[in-house]
């Protein structure tokens, strides 16, 4: 019988039904599986093994496949998370498409989880198999498909992370552009006086590294210059970067300085100074700069040209400079944006810019510096004069619900810090540092602490009410209670530092857009994995270093910007990358938008990745680019006109499952939708846990739930099914960001059609269920298969005929489907031969 | 939310401001911002502690809850957003509900709910006789006669009760507790519904005698 989808092949199906010792056979009659296998439809070879992932069994396969000239292969037995590689490798081997196999998983959805039901559990291991092979009658072959990569990367931020990638990747001879917004780099490491927890000035350290970056000839350094728009996916980057105007031109200016000399004009600057220090409207943001290139402020410059004059025959200056796109091509891209430091003004009862003396720590880090505004002598801004006693107050903003409610963690060893570096720099100093906890986490961190202890640093447990200040002296008043005298206290201090939190680098949110890259709820970007991929954005080819992931020391930067670009390495020295190949197509026959008139955005809306090129109102259709596709399949439910669809999970191969595992009693079952990953693990998990569920439950899974198309839910109760699960991962856990969400929307509207079509409610779940939930997944089965059986199939036989005819009419468009109305036809066709078979199985088990 | 969580704790997270209870990491912020905590015995971070640890005995029979001036000035501040001021509130009522205040003035606020959960609006003659029936303050209530006697007959107390339209809404509100909330004896409504009579009835008397020229007895 030829009824492969897209060729005469003959479908040559060899189905496997291992042992797995006694995991499946003392529970699951092995034999009567594989007896029953060999009567499905196209199935040549059925057999039995004790351990089918061993080498023997694995040889076994391949010696049929080429006896038998197998080109199917089901292998009844455990998880697809355990063993899918190992099948598909065997297929590989013997020159079989790989995408030809199917896991029947009989383990922890059978034998481990219906111990105490052997015939129920061997039915259920029957129908299981019959599923895989009605999946795998009808999949098509797929290849991993390769892109060539461009042995380029590019750093977004020159701070301390960006630097340490930068490097690391030329050490690779990998031509990298390291691009700042910055007319320096350096980021906050340059602007700090000393480092903790080893007191090493930190411009110092940094300097060299920096040195090192603008003269590396794998570097190439655009500053001043920002990330616009980026194009393309993992080994493909097409870049477009604007080049703000500097007005001074880089090939010819030497950093000599004297048009900043001469410039009438000085401006706070901000940059670097945190507006306590002046510089000029020629300038550069500090005297060690990389590039040392001057840049012109044009809000600040009155154009008096004296630096022109000043520059002479160099001709460095330029006022008729434009801003300039320039399109990079880069195979990985590295995220080092860094951050900023939270202003603290709304904070009212600390008196932040209303208070002369109430400073925030990094300006106070810039008054000891000796590269600061005062040469390094330590005085307050009211009267200039060395404060006795100073005040310093920690979580500013930080751990704060109103505000930022993440610890910063890198205040309390900074705040330490300072105090022990101004009580070496005037050890008549009076320091008390106010906090709610101390943090110190790192490699002799705690040690560092102490240190502040034993030089008579005062640390009190409270966090001040409120700072009042005297008009007069303009000493602070800091109010607080504190936990060890347990008292309210009032201490007074000529000078006050908030440590305050660390936030993302401005303009973040328009640069993740470009990306495609999201952000978590406090700004900051969104690793892949938090325990396992902290590194990966959720963009292939695009990693995170540094404080743009979350803010942290120098130490863990250096450590991340090392890691993404060995990351990115990894691309980037492999010449070609491969594209996992399970991903959606749009048919551009039946896109909406090959009418000019649709403005239809379904797929690019639905899709978290960028990964639709979507372009409404142009006649264009949508088109997938297959190398950003992450395969979660939401595109493929949401289109409103089944144009698209997802390979190896095709409306027609989803289908098939359901109504082979509907075939027989389908009024006794609940179908669960699974996704691959939490719910489906989540399903394993109680499995491998042993908790024991009834066995009238059913399970098909697919990549996400947000594939879920809502006719599948329909096709399921139009042939009779008890009840139906939609199960997923929790909303915000979802591997595929979005495609949780989108589910939980669209099966609302679904559970509302139901409902009104008369259905009891509890018939239709959906849930979250974790990798870890797997007493939960035993639970939700469990107590869906009582609302079955209370039902009974006479009251679910009833239901099901009230709302036949609505069902067929929402289904009516289900056949647009791809593969469906070929799978539609062979099962309905085939309904009465294998219902017949199945029937007299169960009977069998019910004598 | 756990079972292992003491009952009390998870009494206090279903009333009002009691929900972030849990959140308070003992910053102190409360304490250094309340300006009545030189009277208190432990402050609000310490309370704060015990709700979180269960102690229902020292949280409810201390005097800390009834010093809360109400200024706001922990809640404004908390870095956690509990609502501690809102959250005292409940505390004292439940310190009152579950019988861990006694005195006069306890028994004063419970009589005054009482008679304006059930009016939605105060009347003194009954506010009285359920305050001294609740103490038996005897000496108290025959020292109220004479002054009584005299806000009666200039009309600064009325004879008879004022009912609101709404006192259900005040209730549903939850302006006032609902009723039961606080002890509230049948006896007491029996000897406040006789004296509401007989007070309607003297103010009718003294009505048909005056004819109708006494204002107070309109009251």
């Amino acid at each position: 019988m030829t009824e492969n989808i897209d060729n005469n092949e003959e479908l040559r199906i060899g189905v496997y039904i291992c042992h797995c010792g006694s995991n499946i056979a003392s529970v699951v009659t092995i034999p009567d599986v594989v007896e029953y296998a060999a009567t499905l439809p196209n199935v040549v070879v059925a057999k039995e093994h004790k351990y089918m992932c061993s080498d023997p069994g694995q040889t076994l396969i391949k010696q049929d496949i080429r006896q038998y000239k197998l080109n199917r292969l089901v292998v009844g037995a455990c998880t697809v998370s355990m063993h899918e590689p190992t099948f598909r490798a065997v297929l590989a081997e013997e020159d079989v498409n790989p995408f030809f196999f199917e896991m029947a998983n009989i383990r922890e959805h059978s034998s481990w989880v219906h111990a105490h039901e052997k015939p129920e559990a061997t039915l259920k291991a029957k129908e299981i198999v019959s599923a895989a092979v009605a999946k795998v009658s009808f999949v098509r072959p797929l290849e991993m498909f390769e892109v060539p990569v461009t042995r380029k990367a590019l750093v977004i931020g020159g701070g301390i992370a960006g630097i340490s990638a930068a490097l690391d990747l030329a050490d690779m001879r990998i031509p990298t552009t390291l691009v700042d917004k910055s007319p320096s780099i350096g980021g906050r490491m340059a602007q700090l006086d000393k480092t903790f927890p080893t007191m090493d000035c930190s411009i110092c350290i940094e300097a060299p590294k920096m040195v090192d970056v603008g003269k590396n000839k794998y570097i190439d350094l655009m500053t001043y210059s920002e990330v616009k728009e980026v194009e393309g996916y993992i080994g493909n980057f097409k870049v477009k970067v604007e080049r703000k105007p500097r007005y001074v031109l880089e090939d010819r200016c030497t950093g000599c300085g004297l048009c900043s000399d001469v410039c009438p004009i000085s401006v706070p600057n901000f940059e670097f100074e945190e507006g306590l220090g002046p510089r000029k409207a020629i300038y550069v943001p500090l005297v060690q700069a990389v590039p040392a290139i001057f840049t012109i402020d044009m809000d600040a410059c009155i154009e008096c040209f004296k630096c022109v004059e000043a520059c002479g025959s160099l001709q460095a200056i330029s006022f008729f400079e434009e801003p300039k796109i320039e399109t990079l091509d880069v195979g990985a891209i590295i995220v080092a944006t860094g951050l900023d430091m939270w202003d603290p003004t709304p904070l009212e009862e600390y008196g932040f810019g209303v208070y002369d003396n109430v400073s925030t720590m990094m300006e106070i880090e810039r008054l000891h510096c000796a590269g600061g505004p005062t040469v390094g002598e330590f005085v307050r801004p009211s009267d200039g004069k060395t404060p006795k006693t100073l005040g310093l107050i920690q979580c500013v903003g930080s751990r704060d619900k109103r505000y930022n409610e993440y610890c910063s963690g890198f205040c309390c060893m900074y705040t330490i810090k300072n105090a022990l570096l101004l009580k070496w720099l005037y050890p008549e100093i009076d320091i008390t540092i106010f906090r709610i906890d101390i943090r110190a986490p790192g490699k002799t961190y705690e040690e560092f602490y102490e240190r502040a202890r034993q030089a008579g640093i005062h640390f009190v447990q409270g966090r001040p009410a409120e700072i009042r200040e005297d008009p007069v002296t303009k000493n602070l008043t800091v109010h607080t209670h504190n936990a060890a005298l347990d008292r309210q206290m009032e201490y007074e201090f000529e000078m006050v530092g908030l440590a305050t939190a660390a936030i993302p680098s401005a303009g973040v949110e328009e640069l993740a857009r470009a990306l495609t890259v999201p952000l978590d709820t406090a700004g900051w970007f969104l690793e892949s994995h938090p325990k396992l991929k902290p590194i990966d954005s959720s963009t292939e080819g695009v990693y995170l270093a540094g404080s743009a992931q979350g803010p942290k020391d120098i130490p863990q930067s250096v450590a991340q910007g090392s890691a993404a670009a060995g990351r990115a390495a990894r691309v980037l020295t492999a010449g070609k990358w491969q594209i996992d190949p399970i991903v959606a197509y749009v048919d551009p026959t039946r896109c909406l938008n090959t009418n000019p008139k649709s403005k239809c955005t379904m797929c690019a809306q639905a899709c978290p990745y960028g990964a639709v090129i979507n372009e409404p109102g142009t006649g264009n259709p949508s088109q997938i680019i297959p190398a950003k596709c992450h395969a979660c399949g939401t595109c493929v439910a949401e289109c409103p006109a089944n144009a698209i669809t997802q390979w190896h999970f095709t409306d027609g191969q989803i289908l098939a499952q359901v109504h082979a595992l509907l075939a027989d009693n389908p009024e006794d079952k609940v179908l669960a939708f699974t996704c691959r990953w939490c719910s489906g693990l989540g399903a394993d998990n109680a499995g491998v846990s042993h908790f024991q569920y009834p066995s009238n439950t059913r399970n098909i899974m697919v990549m996400c739930s947000g594939r879920i198309d809502p006719d599948f839910v329909m096709e399921a109760f139009k042939l009779g099914a008890g009840a139906v699960l939609v199960s997923g991962c929790h909303v915000q856990d979802c591997h595929y960001i979005t495609g949780r969400q989108k589910a939980d929307v669209r099966m609302e509207k679904l559970r509302v059609q139901l409902e009104r079509m008369g259905m009891m409610p509890e018939r239709f779940r959906t849930e979250e269920v974790s990798a870890t939930e797997g007493a939960k997944w035993a639970r939700i089965m469990t107590e869906m298969s009582e609302t079955v059986k209370g039902l009974g199939p006479e009251g679910v036989r009833a239901e099901n005929e009230k709302m036949l005819p609505q069902l067929e009419r929402q289904l009516r468009r289900v056949r647009e489907g791809l593969d469906v109305s070929r799978v539609l036809d062979i099962f309905e066709a085939r309904l009465q031969g294998v219902k017949t078979e199945i029937q007299q199985a169960y009977e069998r088990e019910r004598r | 939310m756990t079972s292992e969580q003491h009952p009390f704790l998870t009494e206090v997270m279903v009333v009002r401001g009691g929900k972030d209870v849990l959140e308070c990491y003992q910053c102190g912020t409360c304490s250094a911002s309340c300006p009545a905590l030189p009277d208190m015995v432990h402050g609000p971070r310490r309370i704060m502690y015990m709700i979180q640890n269960g102690m229902e005995k020292e949280v409810l029979s201390n005097p800390d809850i009834w010093r809360c001036v109400s200024c706001y000035s922990c809640m404004n501040r908390c870095p956690r957003g509990i609502e501690i001021t809102v959250l005292f509130s409940e505390l004292r009522r439940l310190a009152v509900q579950k019988g861990y205040v006694e005195d006069k003035e306890a028994q004063f606020g419970q009589a005054f709910t009482v008679t304006l959960a059930q009016h939605g609006r105060m009347f003194e003659p009954e506010l009285l006789t359920r305050y001294y029936l609740r103490t038996w303050d005897i000496k108290g209530m025959l020292g109220m006669v004479v002054p009584g006697l005299k806000m009666l007959a200039k009309g600064k107390v009325s004879f008879t009760p004022k009912n609101i339209a709404a006192s259900q809404e005040l209730r549903d509100a939850g302006v006032v507790p609902p009723v039961g909330t606080f002890r509230h004896s049948k006896f007491s409504d029996r000897v406040i519904a006789i004296m509401i009579a007989v007070l309607g009835f003297v103010a009718a008397a003294g009505r048909l005698l005056t004819g109708g020229k006494k204002e107070a007895l309109h009251g």
